[in-house]
């Protein structure tokens, strides 16, 4: 019943791009490929529902946790860590929150806390050195360029998924996907 | 697996209207249990057997390993429980009302309620008859948490909470209960803080239960995939383990799964399509369709 109002419908040529580019951009912004476009901003007023932000030393960290999405809270910190930590925000060393402390601040259950930690230890983005804290690891942390590309292929694939259901040409996407590309340099140059 | 809370063909009958119906739950400990359900699906009547303040009709039940019906004064000394509508004596004052509960449970911690109760900014001089319903829940919060229980029962907590107390109350069940190990089970309407809080949740509709799951595999398992495929799929397609509804929607299909979704997913990837889509479902659409519609259970 609430699938059936997911129906296609019109949308101008603002909310497509409001819907699609920030998607991609803040994508390619976390792996650094377009480090030009600052696009951040985009991102953030799309997802945000909650905001955290952790100072430590003078490094911020933002959770933008959705709880009622439909990915699980564990997955959405892992995935919020692993961009930071492979799109520079976070250094090899840098001091994350407890669990107690993300858990407070959040308002999550800590054990879903440990359960992304004990994923990101596993995969070596992070160490956790009992009775001293959790850090990210010295070693390489960047994104294997396969999951970068996994992760855009997805994104790219969800833009054509959109333009189907709303019966547009290829020509036309183009026509908006340079539009949406042009724009977001504009504003990257003035951001800079 | 250690279970805080165990029931075997739980029933309670009211003359003849089975209000809990051959109920079996399994709650661990260290988890926070969401126990879910429209409105006189049984959560209440099932928390008063738990408790033993109601008798089941058939059945049994185990809290922290104890008996429901023989052990249930040894269990209320154990637990701390807080009821949908907290019924209080009015012509007491918080003070003499907490002076009055203290007595009941060995374990009682008086450091415990100055902490809350200076956390709640709670006025513990002035009369229960004069406290606004928020306020009452917070006492009632308080008495249940004092005697630091290894397990805690709440039926609504939060519902008479403002924003801010209902963040500042599910932050104390974080801080001071599931960081220690210990056990919540509670049942709520509000989805949006089961959704943050609880690692498992159980569906109860007309006292039986529809479904029992942890949080992480409902979210990752139950998905809706849309699909429109070239051809029709061949006959037996559909039948997976694992699909739970195939609807059709236009040219397409829309296939409700709730287990071994990558599998699904896989085999109607390899399907020459026009369009294939995964449609997430957060915890509201789920209890829509657990326990929402009349005429499928």
């Amino acid at each position: 019943m609430v699938i059936m109002c997911q129906q296609p419908r019109p949308l101008d040529t603002r909310e497509l791009i409001i819907l699609i580019a920030p998607q991609i951009f803040s994508f390619s912004l976390h792996f650094g490929h377009l480090k030009l476009f600052n696009l951040h901003g985009i991102f953030i007023a799309h997802c945000i529902t909650v905001i955290v932000q952790q100072e430590r030393r003078g490094m911020k960290l933002h959770f933008y946790l959705q709880p009622s999405s439909g990915v699980p809270i564990y997955k959405q910190i892992i995935k919020q860590i692993k961009h930071a930590a492979a799109g520079g925000l976070l250094s090899a060393g840098d001091q994350l929150p407890s669990v107690r402390e993300l858990s407070e601040d959040l308002t999550i259950n800590p054990n879903t806390v440990s359960k992304a930690y004990q994923e990101l230890e596993r995969d070596g983005i992070i160490e956790i050195i009992h009775g001293v804290g959790t850090f990210v690891s010295k070693g390489n942390i960047f994104m294997e360029e396969k999951e970068k590309e996994g992760l855009m292929k997805n994104a790219v694939k969800q833009l054509f998924t959109e333009a189907y259901h709303l019966g547009f040409s290829f020509e036309r996407l183009k026509g908006l996907f340079l539009e949406a590309y042009e724009d977001a340099a504009v504003k990257g140059r003035k951001g800079d | 697996m250690v279970l805080a809370v165990e029931t075997i063909n739980l029933t309670k009958e009211f003359n003849s209207f089975k209000a809990v119906d051959g109920l079996n739950l399994q709650v661990p400990e260290g988890s926070v249990f969401g126990f879910l359900g429209p409105n006189g699906s049984g959560k209440t009547t099932t928390i008063r057997m738990l408790l033993g303040i109601t008798k089941p009709t058939s059945g049994e039940g185990k809290v922290l390993g104890l008996d429901i019906v023989k052990d249930s004064l040894n269990i209320r000394a154990k637990i701390g429980y807080m009821a949908e509508v907290p019924e209080m004596y009015g012509y007491m004052t918080g003070e003499e009302l907490i002076r009055f509960c203290r007595g009941f449970y060995p374990s009682w911690e008086d450091g415990l309620v100055k902490k809350y109760s200076e956390l709640f900014n709670l006025p513990l001089k002035n009369k229960i008859s004069s406290l606004s319903k928020g306020m009452k829940s917070q006492l009632a919060l308080i008495i249940a948490l004092a005697p630091n229980p290894s397990l805690l029962i709440l039926d609504e907590p939060t519902s008479g909470l403002d924003p801010i107390k209902r963040v500042q109350f599910l932050n104390i069940i974080m801080k001071e209960i599931v960081g220690t190990g210990k056990t919540v089970f509670f049942s709520s309407h509000l989805l949006s803080d089961v959704e943050r809080v609880c690692d498992r949740v159980a569906f109860i509709k007309n006292g039986r239960l529809v479904k029992t799951d942890s949080m992480d595999k409902l979210k990752t398992q139950e998905k809706i995939i849309r699909a429109v495929f070239q051809k029709e799929p061949p006959p037996g397609f559909f039948e997976k383990p694992g699909i739970k509804k195939v609807q059709r929607e236009g040219n397409g299909y829309l296939i409700s799964v709730e287990d071994n979704f990558e599998e699904i997913f896989e085999a109607c990837k390899k399907m020459p399509n026009f369009l294939i889509e995964v449609i997430d479902q957060n915890l509201e659409d789920l209890f829509v369709a657990y326990v929402g519609g009349d005429n499928d259970v």
